[in-house]
């Protein structure tokens, strides 16, 4: 406890407010983009997200209504996105991540407006060129300049704060529901490398038996030989193999998954959330949330698919410290 | 137990050709399932909330012991209702000392709230699968109104159970400061998180029917004042 309350005083290095979202992939699917482009019908500009009905011509001529959803209005304050960037009547070409199930829903990415601003939920609004030419100025709206955090903290080994790690997967339950099942121990370490992240490394090594779905008969599923066959393979690893930047505080990490004597690639998509500093025992701090998903058939589970969803969709949330 | 989940499971597996989406309910609703009540499958229901810890990361925090019902109306589905309630002791997160802190006084005060719930105020439908769910939390004996976006997934005849079942995602943001449980605000951070999947299943039972009672109950002893809906209800600024 000492600890804890020592963290409050904690001045930070760096924080970086990005859409990191633990119940994103509940809803949306990583890396299926898709663009749509239509008509503003309805801004509700509310908590817990602010979102946007756009009303949208299919190819077959139709119209459809989308919901278009980004971060709640906190987080929009800060990059200056406020509920009157985006109005009724707009017309806008939207980028993001779709839905799943078809739901016609995205999360945004950016949208570019007809008037020629491209507007994002993490960098603000930026206007275009023969705008800021006209006011003669290159300013951009909200917080443009965002420092690399990785690169601002000291190079080297790191490990897990276990009192800070979340490990998580959920797949489709008959179409249902998405159940979400925990890992509740794993180890982790980091060899950081900030000023070249393709350098950094990440290991991570799960035990199996310690799934938990908060149903004990579908824990001992879970355990036993149609599943993860924990009493032959107890150990679920992950080792990074490539991390490819896709901004400064954000990647795809890629890395061989083994589970139940199969490994396979799989990709998360990393956002770095901020480092700072423990001021009691002097020891870095940096803060990860992952998203990514796989087919389990891959690693032979592929008992009750597709009825049990076959895509696992893993939530990670992730604190370091500093090996001295 | 786990015989019995297996069973069912396989017997579903036979079924699945026979077991389409939206058939055509008695009462042909929209949904393809019949109005009334329904009530939480507690092995398909998931709470789950998390906040911004230190800048760093999301812990990810759940709530396992869940029942309530939903007075489903298929033919005007603005008017169903969703009571739920939540075992405050059931609250899990991966850590014995944390848990223990979080039902203890200093937040959720366990032995004399032992129970979060949720009661609905409106449904308002954007269509056949979207729509926004308002209605008021109560924590620690104070009640405020949240709103929740939803998703409804499906709604058919369970093929292992046979008997009408509906699931759905939610999510929704509320402020822990409002119910008291400001503790180390603002550096984790206040805005907290809530994001529900739930099965519910034709019929009523004594665990569902004590959390509608329970749910009822939070709101007949809160403040009048607490219980007014603004068009601006879940704004922030």
């Amino acid at each position: 406890m000492h600890r804890y309350l020592a963290l409050l005083f904690l001045p930070f290095v760096h924080i970086n407010f990005a859409a990191a979202h633990h119940a994103f992939a509940a809803d949306y699917e990583p890396g299926n983009n898709g663009e749509v482009e239509g008509v503003i019908t309805e801004v509700i500009y509310k908590n817990p997200h602010a979102r946007y009905y756009l009303e949208v011509t299919n190819d077959d001529g139709e119209k459809e209504l989308w919901d278009l959803q980004t971060m709640n209005l906190m987080m929009l304050g800060r990059v200056g996105w406020t509920k009157d960037t985006l109005q009724v009547g707009d017309h806008i070409k939207v980028e993001g991540v779709l839905g799943r199930n078809n739901t016609k829903r995205m999360s945004i990415s950016v949208v570019t407006v007809d008037d020629g601003r491209v507007i994002s939920p993490q960098r603000g609004i930026r206007e275009s060129s023969a705008q800021l030419s006209a006011r003669g100025s290159a300013e951009v709206a909200g917080s443009s300049a965002f420092d690399s955090i990785a690169s601002n903290i000291t190079p080297g080994r790191y490990e897990l704060d276990d009192t800070h790690a979340y490990l998580s997967f959920s797949y489709s339950h008959l179409g249902l529901s998405n159940p979400q099942i925990h890992f509740a121990d794993f180890e982790a370490s980091l060899e950081l490398n900030g000023n070249d992240m393709s350098q950094s490394q990440v290991s991570i090594t799960i035990d199996a038996a310690s799934v938990d779905s908060s149903v004990p008969e579908l824990d001992d599923a879970l355990q036993g030989a149609d599943y993860f066959d924990v009493a032959n393979y107890p150990e679920i690893t992950f080792r990074s193999t490539a991390y490819e930047e896709t901004s400064e505080n954000s990647g795809r990490l890629t890395g061989d998954l083994s589970v139940r004597g199969i490994t396979q690639p799989v990709t998360l998509d990393v956002t770095i959330n901020s480092a700072s500093m423990n001021p009691l025992n002097r020891r870095e701090m940096i803060g990860f949330s992952a998203t990514g998903s796989f087919n389990r058939s891959d690693y032979g589970l592929t008992a009750y698919a597709p009825l049990i969803g076959d895509e696992l969709t893993l939530a990670v949330q992730i604190e370091f410290e500093k090996v001295r | 137990m786990k015989f019995r989940y297996f069973w069912s499971l396989a017997a579903a597996f036979t079924l699945l050709a026979g077991c389409g989406q939206g058939e055509p309910a008695a009462d042909g609703g929209l949904l393809g399932i019949p109005s009334g009540t329904y009530a939480v499958d507690k092995s398909h229901t998931y709470v789950t909330f998390s906040y911004f810890h230190q800048g760093l990361s999301y812990p990810l925090l759940r709530a396992t012991g869940i029942d309530g019902e939903l007075e489903l109306d298929t033919g005007a589905l603005e008017k169903s209702t969703v009571s739920i309630a939540v075992d405050v002791d059931s609250i899990r997160t991966n850590l014995d000392y944390f848990d223990k802190e979080l039902a203890s006084r200093k937040f959720f005060h366990a032995d004399k709230f032992p129970h979060i719930t949720f009661a609905t105020h409106s449904y308002t439908p954007r269509n056949e699968s979207l729509g926004e769910l308002t209605g008021f939390v109560t924590i620690r004996g104070i009640t405020r109104p949240i709103v929740l976006s939803v998703v409804i997934n499906g709604a058919m005849e369970h093929p292992m159970l046979n008997k009408p079942v509906i699931g759905f995602s939610a999510s929704g943001t509320l402020r822990r400061s409002d119910f008291g449980l400001d503790r180390f605000v603002p550096m984790v951070a206040d805005e907290v998180e809530i994001r529900i999947e739930a099965e519910f299943l034709r019929g009523s039972n004594e665990g569902s029917a004590a959390a509608v009672r329970i749910s009822a109950d939070a709101i007949a002893n809160a403040d009048p004042a607490s219980l007014q809906v603004s068009a601006e209800t879940g704004a922030e600024q």
